[in-house]
């Protein structure tokens, strides 16, 4: 038996992975997923790269030259701090108008016509009572108008200088010298880290190393990232390459010298192989790339066995299960109607990201890792977390994840078998859970 | 010994019996022909035996053994549906075909039977390049190369050029002259009764003729009668004991009615015409399996061929 399913995956393999398409897959799925990243982050630069200019319009009379002042401070330390990292961040500048207390609503669309255009970034505008609340909520906003006010970042940004400015304002109107209130307001420098262990061997305390944000995000959905590559590029064609066999009508002479179970194995195992080819070469590929920066510190290599394990049961599990589907198809529609039902798996993690990434050891992130058909994704992410996951965890997950593979596998073989040779309409879902169950 | 004994197996699919309460036995070392109309239920037999398909009811045994849920290195099979990987090579293809049937001296049997079909040149092309009669050869190739004791062929002969179906008929006989058993449907009758040492007819999923052709002939007696005569189709209407008249060309032929003379009918016919030629024949097998098949057969005549 493991003879024939080694040929068949032998096949499979070479006929898969010694072909021009498999090789510029490659290549091109690291720019395709990766591309969204960098595209991401190549928004922000050019974005922040722009002159954004600011309009206040202040009913205090009072606090927009404060305002204006704190946020050019925080404008030229950022300037400062990110030039010296070679990188760039917006260049702000401001303008006064004063307010046109006869006709408000004139002077708020002449304001919006000019963010329109191009000449503002956005407008402010101060209510009278922002600086001492005279209980008229009306007036003690400061309301800021925006093409995406909503979501823009400059509005989290301005949080800080609007804030220190109203706060210097008052102090000044206290008596409190001007000197003395940078101090009063000065903000602490927080500084992140991660805990102190004990070494397990040696009984060493050992300090907390400093965290920072690549390493708390980036490596995580580096992993992330690699792992719905991989398992992508190794199940995903599954389900089309079965249902086009089966159109082919090459399986009966298949079937007349090996069983059905050896045919899905041999073609699993061949996924398997495809995805541990393609693992080995980005690994090795970001290995070296990390080297040559001098970063080789951010590989997490006490977690690649995890990466490995948990790759080649996600594979098994999605591949046995499009193995499945596809004997079900008739028609390459069939193939395109199916081919959501196998991609859930690894879309659902997918989807979760930013949650996990936020409360990795949060209930629902521990329940997704736990859930042997979201284990290999969220799992890895968690341990690649600062921090890490509870030791007994991982071993759950992953046992969880074979056991699970072995019964998808065993259900699908037994699809397979009864659907391989029929034609005609698709199956009905119950009718994929009959054969499943009863075979 | 018998290389297949199928007893008392039946096959539903859904509402339909494809297969009901089937028996027969297949000697070793035969050619065994599996006759009878589309959907009758031969193919299913066949994927029965090749452990394809489970049956609902009874047993196949192979060479003495139920096998039922292991693949099988003994048995080559050659499915009506033609399909192959289309993006490999030939030579791979076979190769392929042969590892997993644990083939022997795989590369020179392959380069023989390439040779012998007249496809040496085409070894390493792909299939796709392949015209349909090549690739059928190909599939017929890959079938034989790991010298299987038991083959199937389910209808080798459709879609071939003579020429291709010589070249297949004669590598067949070899095989079994070589001690390899059998099996193969076909809707030709002449090669079922030319290349054939058995045949067996399956009709609405029903065994209704297995035997030699001899034996199937003299269970239809001597009611056919081929004649010549003047003024052919015109002259044979309404001829008192003849049930039947077909007209194959240059000579007509006419079936008794039961308990007729032919003496009788010749009579009466040179009161009509005259008789260049008048043979009493055994009927041929397309003629019986009309008889059973046919657009008038009923379901008695259908089970009556059997106990016939």
């Amino acid at each position: 038996m493991l003879r024939r399913i080694f040929i068949i995956a032998k096949r499979d393999y070479i006929n898969s992975v010694f072909r021009k398409a498999f090789l510029i897959g490659l290549v091109v799925a690291p720019l395709i997923f990766g591309g969204s990243f960098l595209g991401i982050g190549l928004l922000r630069v050019t974005g922040n790269n722009q002159q954004r200019k600011i309009a206040f319009v202040d009913h205090t009379g009072a606090v927009a030259e404060a305002i204006i002042r704190a946020a050019s401070e925080k404008n030229t330390n950022e300037l400062n701090a990110k030039a010296a990292q070679q990188l760039i961040t917006a260049r702000y500048s401001f303008e006064v108008t004063p307010p046109n207390e006869s006709a408000p609503e004139e002077q708020r669309l002449s304001l919006s016509n000019r963010v329109r255009k191009g000449d503002l970034y956005m407008f402010i505008e101060i209510g009278a009572g922002a600086l001492h609340p005279n209980g008229n909520p009306g007036e003690e906003k400061v309301t800021i108008f925006a093409n995406a006010a909503g979501v823009d970042d400059t509005r989290i940004w301005l949080l800080d200088p609007i804030n220190t400015g109203l706060r210097r304002v008052r102090l000044q109107q206290l008596g409190v010298d001007a000197d003395h209130s940078g101090e009063v307001l000065g903000n602490a420098s927080i500084q992140r880290m991660g805990l102190f262990a004990k070494d397990a061997t040696t009984g060493e305390i050992q300090p907390a190393k400093p965290r920072n944000e690549l390493e708390g995000v980036a490596v995580p959905m580096v992993m992330l990232f690699l792992m719905f590559m991989v398992v992508m590029g190794g199940s995903a064609p599954m389900l089309g390459v079965v249902a086009e066999d089966k159109m082919q009508r090459v399986f009966e002479m298949l079937l007349a010298s090996t069983t059905p179970f050896e045919i899905l194995a041999g073609k699993v195992l061949a996924s398997v192989g495809r995805s541990l080819t393609s693992s080995i070469f980005y690994i090795i590929g970001a290995i070296l790339g990390l080297q040559g920066a001098a970063m080789l510190g951010l590989v997490p290599f006490h977690l690649l066995p995890w990466f490995f394990a948990f790759m080649v049961a996600e594979v098994t599990m999605l591949s046995a299960l499009g193995a499945g589907l596809g004997a079900a198809c008739s028609a390459p529609r069939d193939a395109q109607n199916m081919a959501i039902f196998m991609m859930l798996p690894i879309l659902i993690p997918a989807f979760m990201v930013v949650a996990i990434i936020q409360q990795p050891n949060g209930p629902a992130a521990t329940a997704l890792s736990l859930f042997p058909l979201f284990s290999p994704l969220v799992m890895l992410m968690r341990q690649s977390m600062p921090g890490g996951v509870p030791l007994w965890q991982p071993w759950v997950a992953l046992a969880g994840s074979l056991l699970c593979a072995l019964l998808i596998t065993w259900g699908a073989a037994r699809i397979f078998r009864v659907a391989i040779l029929l034609q005609g309409q698709p199956p009905k879902v119950s009718d994929l859970v009959r054969w499943a169950v009863r075979g | 010994m018998h290389a297949v004994e199928i007893s008392n197996v039946s096959k539903t699919f859904g509402a339909v019996t494809a297969v009901d309460d089937l028996s027969l036995a297949i000697p070793e070392g035969s050619v065994y022909g599996f006759i009878g109309p589309n959907g009758s239920g031969k193919s299913t037999t066949m994927r029965m035996i090749v452990n394809i398909f489970y049956p609902d009811r009874g047993s196949i045994k192979v060479f003495g053994k139920e096998r039922r849920g292991v693949g099988s290195e003994s048995i080559g099979y050659l499915p009506e549906e033609r399909g192959l990987y289309r993006q490999m090579g030939v030579q791979d293809l076979l190769e392929f075909y042969a590892e997993l049937r644990g083939g022997r001296n795989v590369k020179a049997q392959i380069q023989y039977w390439l040779q012998r079909l007249d496809l040496e040149q085409w070894a390493n092309k792909k299939v796709d390049a392949l015209s349909k009669g090549m690739s059928q050869k190909v599939q017929f190739i890959a079938t034989i190369v790991p010298q299987p004791k038991l083959l199937i062929l389910d209808e080798p002969f459709t879609g071939l050029d003579p020429v291709s179906g010589d070249s297949l008929r004669s590598a067949v006989l070899d095989l079994r002259q070589k001690g390899t058993t059998i099996i193969l449907s076909t809707h030709d009758m002449g090669v079922a009764s030319t290349l054939c040492d058995s045949i067996f007819m399956i009709f609405r999923g029903k065994k209704v003729l297995d035997g030699t052709l001899a034996d199937i002939q003299s269970r239809y007696g001597s009611d056919t009668i081929h004649v010549s005569v003047e003024g052919r189709m015109g002259v044979l209407e309404g001829l008192p004991g003849v049930d039947r008249v077909r007209d194959l060309g240059h000579l007509q032929e006419l079936r008794m009615k039961a308990g007729f003379d032919s003496q009788e009918v010749l009579r009466a016919l040179m009161t009509r015409t005259a008789v260049h030629s008048f043979a009493v024949v055994k009927p041929s097998l397309h003629d019986i399996f009309v008889r059973i098949a046919g657009p008038g057969a009923t379901e008695e005549q259908a089970q009556g061929a059997h106990a016939a």
